[in-house]
This record gives C-alpha cells, sequence and structure tokens, in this order.
C-alpha cells in the first residue's frame, strides 16, 4: 500500500539561474519504477524535502507531456528553499505528490485562453501553457500577459522571448520598474490590458502571482465581463502534509491541498475566508 | 511500552506538573498531572509541547575546547583538566577577583548551591551572578527590601481566584502564564474585579474592570496623585485580599516596585496580611536562584560589574545560562567575547558556546533530578523522564572533578545530602530536607514573610515630560521572543509561535495615518542621546503616542538610549521609557 | 448485532485468554491520573462499570500517537536509505473505553482513510479491538447526550466491535462486527444467551442513564450549529472569546474529533528523520506563511475558525457528523474555560436577531 508520507528519492539534475534569487531545478527520479510510472496534470504540485531540514509546495513547471524529466522554479524565502539552493547537480532530495486538482484541459477545449501570469506565478502557469501549445490547434485565441517586478525579475527570459515571436500566440509583457536597457511596457500587469485586445466572450482566463497582483487583475476581468466562473486562479496557504490530513491549508470545508489549489473565482467566493 | 514520569515542567516560574512520556529513552509526548495545585490538569503552549525539544539534535555532544578559529572535540579529562589550568593561572596571575561564576535560573537549587560552594570555596572569589541581574533581581531586591528575608512565598496561584480584586502589571502575566491568567479569569467569572495596568497595550480585555495605562514606574505616582483613576478602580485596589501579579522580568527599577508596594499598603490601611503576590518569570528557577545566594555579597561583583568595569573579570564560567542573549548593550557583549577565558557548561548549543574556550554538555533539566522553587516560593522536585546521554555529565560531578583539579576538593555530596546542607545554612529552606513532603504532590512551600517591612518608602516621582510632538519610546522585553530560550528555538511548533520580533518600530495605525506612514516605511527617531532610522509597523493595539521595539535590538537601544538609566538598588542597567521624536523621510 | 451474557466473575477469565493472544489495554491508574496502558495482570474492574471513566487523553493516542516517526533515513556514502519504523502491530484490545472515544474513533477511522489513506493510522487501526463499556452514570464533565455521543452506543447507527452493558452482576453484551465474534469466540462457554427481558431491562438503563446528565454542561447544540453554518454570530462574540483563549492547544489535544498533526525534521550527521506531531489550529503559527502574512492572525478568527470546522453543516455533511461527541475533555483542559459547552451557551445567548426558536 502506498505510504503517503514517505518520499520519493529524487536526483537533481540541471540547475538553472532565473533570476537573483530564483533558480530552476531539473529532477528526475532515482527509482526506475518511479520514474518510468510518473505523471502529473498541469497545476499540480510536489512536495519537495530536503531530508533533515524540511518539506515545502512546489508547483510543477515543466510540461505533462514529458514527466520523465520535470522541473519546478524556487524561489528562496525560508530555511527549505535556502537549503535547496545551496545544493548542486547530483544532490538528492525527497519528493512526493503529484498532489492537487490541477487546472482544467480537455474541459476547455474549443475554448479561447488567457493567461495572467506575476513575477513567479509564471511557473506553474507555464505547466499548462505547454501542453497547450503542443496541442495548440485544439484551442482558440491563446493570449499570454506577463508582468514582473522589475526586468531582473522575469522569470524564463529565454522561453518568453520565444513567445514573443510564435505567430499563433498573442504575448505581452511589462515591468513595474523599468531599468536602463527596458524599452518594453513599464506598469503593473493590469496596465496592459487596456492595450492587450483581450477577448471575453468564450475565453477562460488563468490568473497567477502574489496575491494583491491576482485580487486586481480578477477586478480589472470582472470589470471586462468575465463571468466569475471563468476565471481561474490559485490558492497558497501554509501547507504540510500536501494529502489533506494535517489541516493546515483548511479554508472552510476545503483543503487547499485536496480541493484546490486551483479555485475558480466563483469558488473563491463561496470560501468562509478571504482569499482575495 | 510508554513511560509516564511525573515531573515538573522546565520552562518558565509556574512549575505546572506533567507527565512526560517517553519509549526507549526517548520523549513521546506530554500529559498535565491532574491535581497539580499550579496546573490543575491543564498545560500551556510551552508545556504542551515540551517533548519535542526534548529530541533536540542540537545538544552539545562532547566536551570541546577552543583550537583556532574554531573547536575540537576532546575527552572530559583534557577540557576539565584545561580549565582547571586556565582557572589556576588567572588565580595566581591576577587573584581571585578575576574570575566571575554565572549560576543559573535553568539550574537546579542543589546545582546553584553547589556552584555558590565552588565559587566561594574553591575559588575564593565573591564575584557570582545570574543573567538576571538584568532581568529579575530588580523585583526580587525590591521585594526583599520590602519584606524581611527571607520573604518566602508571598502568595499562591490557586489562592488567586479567591481574591476579591487583581492588579494584574504587564498583559503579558495572563497572556504567557496561562495557570495564572486562568485563575484571573476564574476569579472574574466569580465576580472579582481584574484591573489592567499596562502602558503598552490599547486595549483591555474583556475580563479586565479596568485598564491603567502607566509603565511600573509611573502607576504609583499615578495611583496616589489618584487624577486620572476613576474611584473604584481606587476602591477594588484598597481591597483586603488584593491579588497582585507581575512579570518579575519586566520589573525596572526596583524601587518602582517598592513604591507599588508601598503605596498598595497605604490605602489598604493593612497591618497584618498583605495581596497574594506572584513575581513571575520566563525562567522556571529564578526565585531558586536568587535564594542560594547567586548573587555577589557587598565585596563581589555583580555581572554587570563584572563586565562593565575596566578592572572587572577576566575569566568567567557560565552554567547553564544563554548569557550573550541576556545582556541588554553591545558593549557589554564585546567585553565577554574579549574576556582571556570563558566556559560554559551547558545543553544546547547556543549562540554563547561560540564565544567559549571550553564547552561541556549538561544533562537537560528532564534529565535531572533535583529541586526548583516556583514563583510561589514553592519547592519541586524534578523526577528524571529521560536518561541523559552518556557524554554529559551533571554539574555535581564537573564541579567536584574541577575542584579536585584546581587544588581545593569539595565534598562529593549528591542532591538529597545537599538538601540537609540547604535546610541548615540557605535561610528560609529549613523543610527542604523533609523528603516525604517534597515527594507528595504540592511540593514544600516556603513559609511566607507578608509583614511589610518599615523603611519601605516612596521615592520621588519619576519626571515624564510630554511635549507634543514627541513620542514614548519603551523597548520591550518579550520574554520568549527572539533566541531568549534555546528550548522554544528546538521545538518546531514553538519556534514559530515565537516568531523572531522584527527590527521595526511599533507604531499605532491612528498615529501612522496622521504622519502618513505605510507599513514598512523608514522613519527618524531622535532622542537626547542619539538617533536611529528604522521601518515602522503600524498596529491597532499599540496605543498613540508609543513607540515599541523588541529590546533584544541592543544596537538601537544603544544609540538611541545610550548607557541606560542605573538601578542603584540592583546595581544594574536598565532602559527607561524615553521621549523621542519621530520624522518621516 | 447479537446479544450475549457474561458474568462479571468471568470478565477476568475471558481477559486472560485475550491477554494470551492480544496485547489488553486497560485503564489504570497513576496517582490521580487515568491512562489507557497494557495489561500486565487481571485488570482494576473498578474502572469497568457502568461508571464514566475517561482517561486525560483520549483512546485516539493509540491510533494516531502525540508524536511518531514518519521514516528515518541515513547516507551511506552515495545511497541514502529510508526507514519506516517498525511499529507494534501487534494485535491489540482496547477494553474499557466508552462510547464518547468509540465514536470519535469512528470519526477519525473515515477521516485517515478518505481521499488519500493513510497507512500509520490504518496499521494501528486494523489490529485494534474496541471492548466499549457503556456508561449508566455520566460524570460532571460528561455531554454526549447532546451530541449523538452515547451514553450507550446504538448497534444500528454506530460501528463497533463490543459493548459491555453493566447490569451490576453481569454484562449485557453487544457484538456488532467480525472481530467481536473473534473476541468471544476465545472462550465461548463464558457468553450465555441472554433471557428476554434483557432487551426492556437494557432500555431502561439506557434511559436511566439519559436522564442523569447534569444541566450543564448539557445544552442543545442546534442552535449554535445553525448560526455558525450561517457565519451569523456577530464578531465581538468570538472576540471575547478569543480573549479568554490561551493559545494552548490543549482543547485540540484532548479532543477525540481533532486530528491536526506538523511534522518536524531532524537531522544529525548523515542521518535524520521525519516525524509527525499534535498540532493545533489554536496556534498563531498555524497558518502562518514563510512570508509572515498570517490569514488567521486574530486569536479570535482562530477560534471561530475551530468551532467552524467542528459544527458547522459544511462539515457534518463532509465527515458525516459534528466533531464534537460530547466526552467534556475540552472542559478539563481549558484554562479559559471556553470548552464546547460554553461556547455553545455564548452563541445560544448572543443577540443575532435571528427569531427562529429555539
Amino acid at each position: 500500500m502506498t505510504n503517503i508520507y514517505l518520499p520519493h528519492l529524487a536526483r537533481i539534475i540541471t540547475i538553472q539561474d532565473d533570476t537573483y534569487d530564483t533558480k530552476t531545478f531539473g529532477l528526475e527520479l532515482v527509482d526506475a519504477e518511479a520514474r518510468n510510472t510518473f505523471r502529473f496534470r498541469p497545476g499540480q504540485f510536489l512536495e519537495i524535502a530536503v531530508l533533515g531540514v524540511g518539506e515545502a509546495p512546489f508547483g510543477l513547471a515543466s510540461n505533462p507531456n514529458h514527466p520523465e524529466a520535470f522541473f519546478v522554479t524556487i524561489r528562496a524565502v525560508g530555511s527549505v528553499t535556502d537549503a535547496l539552493h545551496k545544493l548542486s547537480p547530483g544532490d538528492i532530495v525527497g519528493v512526493r505528490g503529484p498532489f492537487g486538482n490541477g487546472f482544467p484541459f480537455d474541459e476547455i477545449k474549443g475554448k479561447n485562453v488567457l493567461f495572467v501570469a506575476g513575477g513567479i506565478g509564471l511557473p506553474p502557469l507555464r505547466s499548462l501553457i505547454e501542453p497547450m501549445l503542443d496541442a495548440r490547434s485544439e484551442f482558440g485565441d491563446v493570449q499570454i500577459l506577463y508582468g514582473a517586478r522589475s526586468p531582473a525579475d522575469l522569470v524564463y527570459k529565454n522561453r518568453l522571448k520565444e513567445w514573443e515571436t510564435m505567430q499563433d500566440v498573442r504575448f505581452m509583457m511589462t515591468v513595474d520598474v523599468g531599468d536602463s536597457g527596458w524599452s518594453g511596457n513599464v506598469g503593473v500587469v493590469t496596465t496592459i490590458f487596456p492595450k492587450a485586445d483581450i477577448i471575453v466572450d468564450n475565453t477562460v482566463a488563468f490568473v497567477c502571482g502574489p496575491p494583491i497582483m491576482i485580487r486586481f487583475a480578477i477586478m480589472e476581468l470582472l470589470r471586462l465581463g468575465f463571468a466569475p466562473a471563468n476565471i481561474i486562479s490559485t490558492l497558497e496557504r501554509y501547507m504540510k502534509c500536501g494529502v489533506g490530513k494535517c489541516g493546515h491549508c483548511a479554508i472552510g470545508h476545503k483543503y487547499v491541498c485536496l480541493d484546490g489549489p486551483v479555485f475558480s473565482y466563483r469558488e473563491m467566493m463561496k470560501l468562509p475566508e478571504r482569499v482575495v | 511500552m510508554i513511560k509516564n514520569t511525573p515531573t515538573i515542567c522546565s520552562f518558565c516560574s509556574n512549575g505546572c506538573g506533567m507527565f512526560v512520556r517517553s519509549r526507549g529513552g526517548e520523549a513521546i509526548g506530554v500529559i498535565p498531572l491532574t491535581g497539580h495545585p499550579v496546573g490543575e490538569g491543564r498545560l500551556c503552549h510551552r508545556g504542551w509541547n515540551r517533548y519535542q525539544n526534548l529530541r533536540s539534535v542540537n545538544r552539545i555532544d562532547r566536551p570541546r575546547i577552543r583550537d583556532g578559529s574554531g573547536f575540537k572535540e576532546v575527552s572530559w579529562e583534557k577540557a576539565l583538566q584545561k580549565t582547571a589550568d586556565r582557572i589556576r593561572g588567572l588565580l595566581d596571575r591576577y587573584g581571585p577577583e578575576s574570575i566571575g561564576v554565572i549560576g543559573s535560573p535553568w539550574l537546579t537549587n542543589e546545582d546553584n548551591f553547589r556552584l555558590s560552594r565552588f565559587c566561594i570555596h574553591v575559588l575564593s572569589s565573591k564575584n557570582l551572578d545570574g543573567s538576571f541581574r538584568f532581568a529579575g533581581a530588580s523585583a526580587l531586591t525590591a521585594l526583599g527590601s520590602a519584606f524581611s528575608y527571607p520573604f518566602g512565598s508571598l502568595g499562591t496561584i490557586p489562592r488567586l481566584k479567591e481574591c476579591p480584586s487583581i492588579l494584574v502589571v504587564g498583559g503579558d502575566s495572563h497572556r504567557d502564564f496561562s495557570p495564572v491568567g486562568s485563575r484571573i479569569i476564574q476569579a472574574f467569572l466569580r465576580g472579582s474585579k481584574v484591573v489592567l495596568a499596562d502602558a503598552t497595550v490599547a486595549r483591555k480585555e474583556h475580563f479586565y474592570a479596568a485598564h491603567l495605562p502607566y509603565t511600573l514606574q509611573q502607576l504609583p505616582i499615578a495611583l496616589a496623585e489618584k487624577s486620572d483613576i476613576l474611584d473604584d478602580v481606587q476602591q477594588c485596589l484598597s481591597h483586603k485580599g488584593l491579588g497582585l501579579v507581575f512579570v518579575a522580568d519586566q520589573v525596572h527599577p526596583a524601587s518602582s516596585l517598592i513604591s507599588l508596594l508601598g503605596l498598595l499598603s497605604r490605602l489598604s490601611n493593612l497591618e497584618d496580611s498583605f495581596p497574594e503576590i506572584l513575581p513571575l518569570s520566563r525562567a522556571p528557577n529564578l526565585r531558586g536562584a536568587w535564594d542560594m545566594e547567586i548573587r555577589p555579597d557587598e565585596e563581589g561583583l555583580n555581572l554587570h560589574e563584572m563586565l562593565e568595569r575596566d578592572d572587572g573579570i577576566k575569566g568567567i564560567l557560565i552554567f547553564a545560562d544563554d548569557l550573550l542573549t541576556h545582556l541588554p548593550s553591545e558593549p557589554l557583549v564585546e567585553r565577554l567575547k574579549s574576556l582571556e577565558f570563558v566556559l560554559v557548561a551547558d545543553r544546547f548549543n547556543t549562540e554563547t558556546c561560540r564565544i567559549a574556550h571550553c564547552v561541556l554538555p549538561l544533562p537537560l533539566l528532564a534529565e535531572s533530578e533535583g529541586t526548583m522553587t516556583n514563583c510561589e516560593g514553592r519547592v519541586q522536585k524534578l523526577r528524571s523522564a529521560l536518561p541523559p546521554p552518556a557524554e554529559t555529565r551533571s554539574v555535581q560531578k564537573i564541579l567536584s572533578d574541577l575542584s579536585q583539579k584546581v587544588g581545593s576538593p569539595l565534598p562529593d555530596h549528591v542532591d538529597f545530602e545537599v538538601r540537609k546542607e540547604m535546610s541548615r545554612c540557605v535561610p528560609g529552606y529549613q523543610q527542604v530536607s523533609d523528603e516525604s513532603a517534597l515527594d507528595s504532590l504540592p511540593g514544600v512551600l516556603l513559609p511566607g514573610e507578608k509583614q511589610l517591612s518599615a523603611g519601605a518608602v516612596f521615592p520621588e516621582s519619576a519626571s515624564s515630560s510630554s511635549k507634543s510632538e514627541t513620542f514614548t519610546f519603551v523597548a520591550i522585553d518579550t520574554l520568549y521572543g527572539w533566541n531568549r530560550n534555546q528550548m522554544i528555538l528546538e521545538s518546531p511548533v514553538l519556534a514559530i509561535e515565537y516568531p523572531l520580533d522584527p527590527m521595526t518600530l511599533c507604531i499605532s495605525a491612528a498615529d501612522a495615518r496622521a504622519l502618513k506612514l505605510r507599513m514598512g516605511e523608514t522613519v527618524t527617531v531622535r532622542s537626547k542621546e542619539g538617533e536611529v532610522r528604522l521601518p515602522v509597523q503600524p498596529n491597532e493595539d499599540v496605543p498613540v503616542g508609543m513607540i515599541l521595539l523588541a529590546s533584544h535590538w541592543k544596537d538601537v537601544l544603544d544609540r538611541l538610549a545610550g548607557k541606560g538609566s542605573v538601578d542603584t538598588l540592583t546595581g544594574s542597567v536598565y532602559y527607561p521609557a524615553l521621549s523621542v521624536t519621530v520624522e518621516k523621510i | 448485532m447479537n446479544q450475549y451474557v457474561l458474568l462479571k466473575t468471568d470478565l477476568n477469565r475471558w481477559v486472560e485468554m485475550a491477554r494470551k493472544k492480544y496485547r489488553v489495554y486497560a485503564p489504570e491508574r497513576v496517582q490521580e491520573d487515568i491512562f489507557f496502558a497494557p495489561l500486565l495482570g487481571p485488570p482494576e474492574s473498578e474502572f469497568l462499570t457502568g461508571l464514566a471513566v475517561l482517561p486525560y487523553l483520549p483512546p485516539k493516542d493509540l491510533v494516531f500517537p502525540q508524536s511518531e516517526i514518519l521514516f528515518s533515513y541515513s547516507r551511506e556514502g552515495e545511497k541514502i536509505a529510508l526507514t519506516v519504523p517498525d511499529q507494534e502491530t501487534e494485535a491489540s484490545v482496547l477494553l474499557g473505553i466508552r462510547s464518547c472515544d468509540t465514536v470519535g474513533i469512528s470519526w477519525m477511522d473515515k477521516f485517515f482513510r478518505e481521499n488519500f489513506n493513510d497507512t500509520y493510522y490504518g496499521r494501528r487501526r486494523d489490529n485494534l479491538i474496541t471492548v466499549t463499556i457503556a456508561c449508566n452514570r455520566p460524570i460532571k464533565n460528561c455531554f454526549c447526550v447532546c451530541c449523538e455521543g452515547g451514553p450507550f452506543l446504538d448497534p444500528g447507527k454506530n460501528s463497533f466491535d463490543l459493548q459491555l452493558i453493566d447490569m451490576n452482576d453481569r454484562y449485557l453484551v453487544e457484538c456488532n462486527s467480525d472481530q467481536g465474534e473473534t473476541l468471544i469466540n476465545l472462550d465461548p462457554a463464558l457468553f450465555s444467551a441472554p433471557p428476554p427481558d434483557m432487551e426492556a431491562m437494557r432500555n431502561r438503563l439506557e434511559e436511566e442513564a439519559r436522564s442523569m446528565f447534569l444541566p450543564e454542561p448539557t445544552s442543545y447544540m442546534g442552535t449554535a450549529i445553525r448560526r455558525i453554518t450561517a457565519d451569523s454570530v456577530p464578531s465581538e462574540v468570538w472576540t471575547e472569546l478569543g480573549e479568554r483563549c490561551f493559545d494552548d492547544g490543549g482543547c485540540t489535544f484532548v479532543c477525540p474529533c481533532c486530528s491536526c498533526f506538523g511534522v518536524g525534521y531532524l537531522a544529525h550527521g548523515s542521518g535524520g528523520c521525519h516525524y509527525r506531531f499534535w498540532d493545533s489550529c489554536d496556534y498563531s503559527g498555524f497558518t502562518r506563511e514563510v512570508s509572515g502574512h498570517n490569514p488567521r492572525g486574530e486569536k479570535g478568527e482562530r477560534f471561530k475558525r475551530r468551532f467552524f470546522h467542528k459544527l458547522s453543516y459544511q462539515y457534518v455533511k463532509k465527515d458525516g457528523r459534528i466533531g464534537c461527541v460530547g466526552c467534556g475533555r475540552c472542559i478539563t483542559a481549558c484554562p479559559g474555560e471556553v470548552g464546547m459547552p460554553t461556547v455553545v451557551e455564548t452563541i445560544r445567548r448572543s443577540d443575532t436577531g435571528d427569531s427562529s426558536k429555539e
């Protein structure tokens, strides 16, 4: 029987510096059978442990169509992430998961899709964007709006360049504060909404980022006419077990790790605590 | 098989009874002890999570000595010999005045007693003190001056719930000491009037009948002048059967408590009995360490003097105290770091261990026997719940071996023999040789001397200027905040229950609005002595006109308050409330 | 469900047979406290009568311990080995558990098995057979009648193995599971068929027991459940209740229906372990995030949320019942005197403009 608290061992294959405080870790499960059977859905997360130090949840950022080598993007903000940042390729971490409900995928085929991402909110959305691009013809218009604090805070800079040049993707980005080398948009991500030609009809919007950014982005989308059920975001809470037992992430009668972390705005409004 | 050992919690001066549950020598849980007079079958969040720090991996494993910029682990023989040689060296070169010995409110009475014997008879030094010199000594000095010494038990926690009125000085008294808070609430439910005196909070809880927004220094003056106080609060405080609760660690200076006691006794016109007085402390054995005379006589240096004076000590022996975190100012910290020889005997790898020349591992209180005296003056026996790790040695053994090596062997008495000695020579402790009384649940309540002695005067009022543009800056001793207690850090729950107080100034939300300050914005704070720049944190719970900062930010205090004020009665230094101006940058 | 009669004079013999095949836990006194401890001889009969006896910690401790190691790890050169501790999987019998605690264990059974199956709970629980003693007389803090937690278990509604009902010199034994039958079959000669009037006597005893509860803490839960579900309790009420709360966590630890835990990590040299321990949503750090942001920073909010979890209809739907069995331990453990009955009464009395009849 599966032991839900026992991690699988995973080896760090690659570490890439994304920004001054963010790294992307490419991981591979050590056990061959685990490696071959590992699958995940867009928007799910892993509980990654530095043995003896701590464990924390991280959204999978890689393409679910290539599960043999998956990656997560981690910003150093506390003891666990600091410890992860000190590791090197070849080091071993513990991995449990994938957990969480994940983003809808098949259910939204045929619709237009709008992605609104802020800063470190892009990695989990990327796990949805990539398979969508793989099955591009099954979706309508695909638009990505990305904002970060400054040019130095943009993640996946190379991939952003590729999205900019893709014909069948509408991509715009902005930074809150520019620098001497920046000639693009300046302002929070909602400031590029007016010039983005957002399609509202038959569109599902995915919003990920810092809580304040999510709040303002959703307000704007509602103003544009999006229905609450068609605005989809993720909730973050302090998590421990990831499997709906320890109680830390409970909001109302939902557990962020089981019933979420993906929630529509309509579901969020029904929760007894203010979450957005 | 789970073993349940009934013992006493070692976090604070409440001394609640609990079972420590263990399996195979490892702690796996705790259960409160039903029928314990203090805990009455309940625990606070520290007590309930005590078992976590008992499995800490951050223990000092083996003796170690300084080796260049690092340490190397050595045998006990080598460590003790090295220590004895260094002690001998200091004694020969500079004499016994050059060594200081630090006892601890985290040691048992017996170990403190042994330490005091060691200091006086083996080292011939009179420089004996504890870190409570800066937090707790003032209150105990005040009590010793107001009542005759030994004052024994001045009140009990169970009797507190029967007091028709209670004066609570400092909200921490009820919030962070749940058996006391519980009796306060029980008293309230029975119709008692409870009054909160605390200048640093904007609101009172609903069970307080009144909120006196005064510091301990201001309180006696305010009460005497009757100007601000409602008549019925005055009446409430003059009631016979008053309870008085405060955190001894937060009392500064001693004269303020003496004034308060003097005033209360005048208000109530009492000739015989006096209030139930509970001096609480964050440390389990403040009373015991004090009673075992871990303090210098007129000829010895107290801890402040040891480190402050240029002709102070050259070497220091620190037992079971993370001394660095209890020193109130940076210059004192630097002085400690620069001493020629520092011995640290402790349980966990604390900050103080890092500056030591020799580090020795002690057993935890949960791995020890012996007695401790709680805030009520109740002497209770610890029972060892876990086997001490093989490489630790008791204070008894360490001192016995050291004394032999230094050249003046001490008799190696076990705990009950030490208690016999205590009953003969420690004032007030005659009953501790009664082993069966100690073994019983209520322990031994020290006989109390509650006659307020003549000479409890009412010193001059402290001046407090209050121009409208100025704020009052108060440095708050947050008891367990920051790394004031390694046991807290070793528990995953408690480490986040007492988060590190950030270096931000707490200001009332109203003042922040008036000054147009946002969360995190930096301001310049200027006092007579100097200025600092710090970010602010608006907070609904801070009173208007006040700026609060956790007192462990010594750098800030040094710049704003300079050398602080001297508590002449205690011979220590403290930081009173300051008048400051606050400017947006 | 099968019924039998067991003479009290035969109890020790049956327990003796059980001890040959099982580890038998029964209530044992240490000073003023009662614990469930493995029997080394015959049980204390004073704890196995119809007078309620409650150990300080509920028996959830036997299936969900106060702390337990999840796994240890050790590094040997390049390899890392993870080991799950070999816990005592010895088949056990819990003799002398009371109805409230048995209902609490059923609550835990559902919680730990649903969604992701918690095998640490399962491997202890699957090896545990419960022998409940029904309470003919409640004690001071009991209010199980208000919470469908007793004083007698209902073989039709509650899941249990064996229930013993004290009838002076004998027990009426109700067997409600195969595990229970296994225990009976240890020595079937001791168990005789009940006479026809047994049923009437059983019902009379239950009625009598239900009539013996003290007016306080007994309290009508329906109003509290309704108001909490509708979030119509004024926030000042929660603030005041929160002011009486000490964040000690005692209520959580002694509650048969509380299951929150935290995880700790220990690293020593080349090895270490991850362990879990009882945690409480009352603690200020329970939801505090690494950034310092705390969605439940106010004590009153945390207090309110805990009672939402216990009593709101949303959870009742999810868990199958309210999260309280009326054992009264929270009254014993709470320094602020705000256990479940006080909270329910306070909510009932609070003026919400709710005009529905109570």
